[in-house]
């Protein structure tokens, strides 16, 4: 890499090393237990028709 | 190196190197399963096996990650380098199978067809504690997709090296989407503080290492730099018997990144070239002439130092610079020459071992 490259690339590295601690943090203080989500999938769609899902 | 397209250019090291990564998928699974079956006896096996290849696939992500910078800061963990892409290919089936089993197993049994599902069964993007954390990972794992089917050197002939570069750089924007994919999907689950501490410990890890790589090259970069003096524009690249025979000297100039080799029968000739690799920008400073070619300390391409071509077949070029030695030093034109120009080498009068008269 050149120089210029390098800079660049030291330059992602510094905003992640902000931007990542702050967000895995907030999604930790943000979360409300093991009962807060239901499980991914059940809060799908139910047919149009009514009819039971399989 | 290789003239003819082949798969891959196979040899023991990377037999070796695969059956390792093989044995350490299906060690990490099989252990993830019976420690896991242990400690929570009423998780079902589906959860287990999703889990088990959701956090194989995140660890080795962090490994591929992590070899870069520590190849930069300890040169002997290089090999690692050499090998990487079968790493990063090998991530990617373990994330492919991860989301597989996630979507059959929470997907599939509906009405809906599955990608609409996991796509539009939950649209709080506004909420952060019930974000559609499942978006995160399949964004990531697109970008993964497109880096393992385009990791083979055919598409990074094709598409330029810089291009390729960019495109491969896009890693950093996985690992970063499936910090938050972890975060605001398993730590929303999970009450644990250790998982928190392991996603930390992860991020801390990767960022850190990279930083410290970058820092330290920042220095190297800083020690290196010359400016032109005198009318002429040449810049003093110090004494030329201080760079060891078939070993190079980084200069960088003028916005120049520059390679100065001293090879040749005794050690008696200077070249100066790009220290760019043209496969992948590797750092040729820090490679070694072997048999008279100046090899590049990440994947072995190899060039002379007299036209900065690689030699014949293949057709890599990079940007040589003329030198001269006066009074013991080195000096450089950091003005460029066109790729593969020849540059007759610059000559020391009394190299180490030769009598002085």
């Amino acid at each position: 890499m050149t120089p210029a490259q390098r800079r660049t690339h030291l330059r992602v590295w510094i905003a992640l090393a902000i931007l990542l601690p702050i967000g895995v943090v907030a999604a930790v203080l943000a979360r409300r237990g093991p009962t807060a989500r239901p499980p991914a999938g059940h809060a799908a769609p139910a047919a149009p028709d009514g009819e039971a899902p399989r | 190196m290789s003239v003819a397209y082949r798969a891959v250019n196979w040899n023991r090291h990377k037999r070796i190197y695969d059956g390792v990564i093989a044995l350490g998928v299906v060690g990490y699974i099989a252990a993830f399963y019976g420690a896991g079956r242990l400690a929570f006896p009423r998780a079902t096996d589906e959860t287990l096996l999703i889990r088990a290849l959701g956090t194989c696939a995140f660890v080795m992500l962090t490994v591929v990650l992590c070899i870069g910078p520590l190849a930069r800061l300890d040169t002997r963990l290089s090999p690692l380098l050499y090998n990487r892409r079968h790493l990063g290919v090998a991530t990617f089936v373990v994330a492919l199978a991860h989301a597989a089993f996630t979507i059959f197993q929470y997907h599939a049994m509906g009405d809906v067809n599955p990608l609409v599902s996991l796509l539009a069964s939950n649209t709080s993007y506004g909420s952060l504690p019930d974000f559609p954390f499942e978006t995160l990972g399949l964004v990531a794992l697109v970008i993964l997709f497109l880096m393992a089917a385009t990791s083979h050197d055919f598409w990074l002939a094709n598409v330029s090296p810089r291009w390729w570069k960019t495109l491969h750089m896009c890693v950093y924007g996985a690992y970063a989407l499936l910090v938050m994919h972890v975060a605001l999907g398993f730590l929303q689950q999970e009450t644990s503080p250790l998982y928190a501490w392991l996603l930390g410990a992860s991020v801390a890890c990767v960022v850190g290492l990279h930083l410290a790589a970058g820092l330290r090259q920042r220095g190297r970069d800083r020690a290196a730099r010359a400016e032109p003096a005198g009318a002429d524009g040449l810049v003093d690249a110090g004494p030329a018997l201080d760079i060891p025979p078939d070993r190079a000297r980084l200069v960088c100039a003028a916005g120049e990144s520059i390679a100065v080799f001293r090879h040749g029968e005794g050690g008696r000739r200077l070249s100066a070239i790009s220290n760019v690799c043209a496969h992948q920008g590797g750092p040729l400073a820090e490679g070694k002439v072997v048999d008279g070619c100046i090899t590049c300390p990440w994947h072995g391409y190899q060039y002379l130092p007299e036209t900065g071509q690689s030699p014949p077949p293949f057709t890599e070029k990079l940007k040589t610079y003329r030198v001269r030695v006066e009074r013991g030093r080195v000096l450089i034109d950091p003005r460029p020459n066109p790729p593969g120009t020849r540059v007759e080498p610059a000559t020391i009068e009394h190299p180490e071992g030769a009598p002085t008269p």
